[in-house]
């Protein structure tokens, strides 16, 4: 049997490992940002208190939502395989984890987004449209601007939770701090690796979090 | 001018079937007056300021303002018809991710109005609700007078014709609420913008409006200057905004004198005594100020076996003095009375 490599020996892939984690989740969170205020947005806006009430809009996509919500990552990899061939060409790497951790986060921050959106006192959105703001100026300059605090909050768990998955993407040959665990933690039993890829992660989500709690105290007064 | 013409409101809900919130509001608004209008809880305030400041669309009626009418307009139109009415809310309704600067902005950025005549208009406005300094504030950062003040800033950032105050003191203390009423009297002289200031307290209206009108059940049951209504003895709003004592109301021999500005002030109650040689008692009565004039309201006791035609005969001759005698009012609505402070 061979020597096992030790945590200085790997620190090289944990490098590549810790980068390739970083790119997973930064480019599934743009993805995840955008569309899931886009989705919170339609949600708060079709409510039945909202600007725009549309009972059957909102209900189809909170169904989706739920829908999407409630199947296990795991699942959602090996049922999205086919989608991920597609759009980005493989279902195996980074790049294609991308998609499953993308979808599973559009919902979770969408439903983050809408309650951040229905703290926003209603007073100050029929302030807004007493003067004469257009449903899009309200929701541009009154509903986000005001939510944000709570959105940053939201981010900060949606960004953690895509750390979690992403380590998930392994099973896929996804690559990253995960991936690394997998390999050297579960088929090499080699615990200083595998203590080291912890150590990276929960470093990785003390930062994480400590910048978006951070973030949110730094705005106290724009609450 | 803005007139309420007929205005009704009634909600459909599946629940309670129809609601009338508002049966007949019926009112005109001179230039350039401060119109109060008081009603107890429940009478359809609510619902009148969301009709005014057009957030619901009235079931029956117009809105006219300077010969527009208000009532029947496109979704475009409806936007511009706002801007030409500025509210200010009782729980100022400030954007707390704003600077106070930007929150008075506001109504002119959704506009559309450039930066540079904005920042003007900021400045201007700042100074008028005496914010200088705390521009770059935030409202988190600001007391409730501030607050407040901010709210009226804004509302009349983009030259309203009518100001709407919605409770615009009723989540204030006592000093900063004459404050702010002060204010508002300073902004309607300055800019020369009409208000009309919804609200329960009596205090309010006796204080700064020049008219009033009573909502009562959804509809406007009394209206008028507050000057003719104090001085009528016949009023039931204007007892509500100067009160003789519930105690008196039919004693016989007892009449009511009210008496305005400078004939408050001068020596008629003896004048009186010594022309008719009578034994006369003030049982009740003061000067009280309201808004810039004095009212001078006596209730004064006779005797039961006056010759009411001499003292009538006296009165008509002195047009600044009024006379009623009690036992000929109305008692005045104790319901109402009781629900407004």
């Amino acid at each position: 049997m061979t020597e096992k490599v030790t945590w200085i020996q790997a620190l090289p892939e944990l490098w590549t490992a810790l980068l390739e984690t970083v790119y997973m989740v930064a480019v599934s969170f743009v993805i995840t940002f955008l569309l899931g205020v886009a989705l919170g947005v339609l949600l708060h806006v079709t409510d039945r208190r909202g600007l725009r009430p549309a009972p059957a809009v909102n209900q189809a996509l909170g169904t989706v939502v739920n829908v999407v919500r409630s199947m296990p990552f795991i699942v959602l990899l090996i049922l999205l395989l086919g989608l991920t061939r597609l759009i980005v060409g493989t279902a195996i790497g980074p790049t294609a984890a991308i998609v499953p951790l993308s979808i599973a986060g559009i919902p979770f921050f969408a439903r983050v987004v809408e309650n951040a959106l229905n703290e926003v006192p209603r007073g100050r959105v029929e302030a807004a449209t007493a003067m004469g703001a257009t449903d899009m100026q309200v929701i541009r300059k009154v509903l986000l601007p005001e939510a944000a605090s709570g959105i940053i909050a939201g981010s900060t768990l949606t960004l953690v939770m895509l750390v979690g998955s992403s380590a998930m993407a392994g099973v896929i040959g996804g690559g990253g701090l995960g991936d690394l665990a997998l390999v050297y933690g579960y088929q090499r039993f080699n615990n200083q690796v595998l203590l080291a890829c912890v150590i990276v992660l929960i470093v990785l989500v003390q930062g994480i979090q400590m910048s978006g709690d951070g973030w949110v105290r730094a705005r106290a007064h724009k609450r | 001018m803005i007139e309420f013409d007929h205005l009704a409101k009634t909600y459909t809900s599946q629940k309670h079937g129809d609601v009338q919130a508002l049966t007949d509001v019926t009112l005109s608004v001179p230039d350039g007056a401060i119109q109060g209008i008081v009603g107890p809880s429940g009478a359809g305030k609510s619902t009148l300021l969301r009709c005014l400041n057009l957030l619901e669309q009235p079931t029956g009626g117009r809105i006219v303002l300077n010969g527009d009418d208000l009532t029947t307009l496109s979704s475009a139109d409806l936007r511009a018809a706002r801007r030409r009415i500025g509210t200010v809310f009782q729980h100022f309704e400030l954007l707390h991710s704003r600077t106070v600067a930007d929150n008075i902005g506001l109504p002119l950025e959704l506009a559309g109005t450039e930066r540079k005549e904005r920042e003007a208009r900021i400045a201007e406005l700042v100074e008028l609700v005496g914010l200088q300094g705390r521009e770059h504030s935030f409202p988190s950062q600001l007391s409730g007078g501030q607050q407040q003040r901010v709210g009226i800033a804004r509302a009349l950032a983009a030259r309203p014709d009518v100001l709407l105050c919605d409770e615009p003191t009723s989540a204030l203390d006592p000093a900063t609420t004459s404050q702010i009423l002060d204010l508002l009297v300073h902004v309607n002289r300055s800019v020369g913008v009409t208000i009309v200031l919804i609200t329960h307290e009596l205090g309010v209206v006796r204080r700064i409006c020049t008219h009033a009108a009573l909502l009562d059940r959804g509809r406007i049951v009394e209206s008028g200057s507050v000057v003719d209504l104090v001085t009528d003895a016949g009023s039931a709003l204007g007892q509500l905004i100067a009160p003789i004592p519930a105690a008196l109301a039919g004693r016989p021999g007892v009449a009511l004198i009210t008496a305005l500005d400078e004939a408050a002030d001068q020596p008629w109650l003896s004048e009186l005594a010594r022309t008719f040689g009578l034994d006369i008692s003030v049982v009740a009565g003061g000067v009280e100020q309201i808004g810039e004039r004095h009212v001078g309201k006596l209730a004064v006791d006779f005797g039961a076996d006056v010759d009411r035609a001499r003292i009538e005969a006296y009165f008509a001759d002195h047009p600044q003095v009024h006379l009623a005698w009690l036992d000929r009012l109305h008692a005045p609505a104790t319901d109402i009375e009781e629900e407004l402070a």
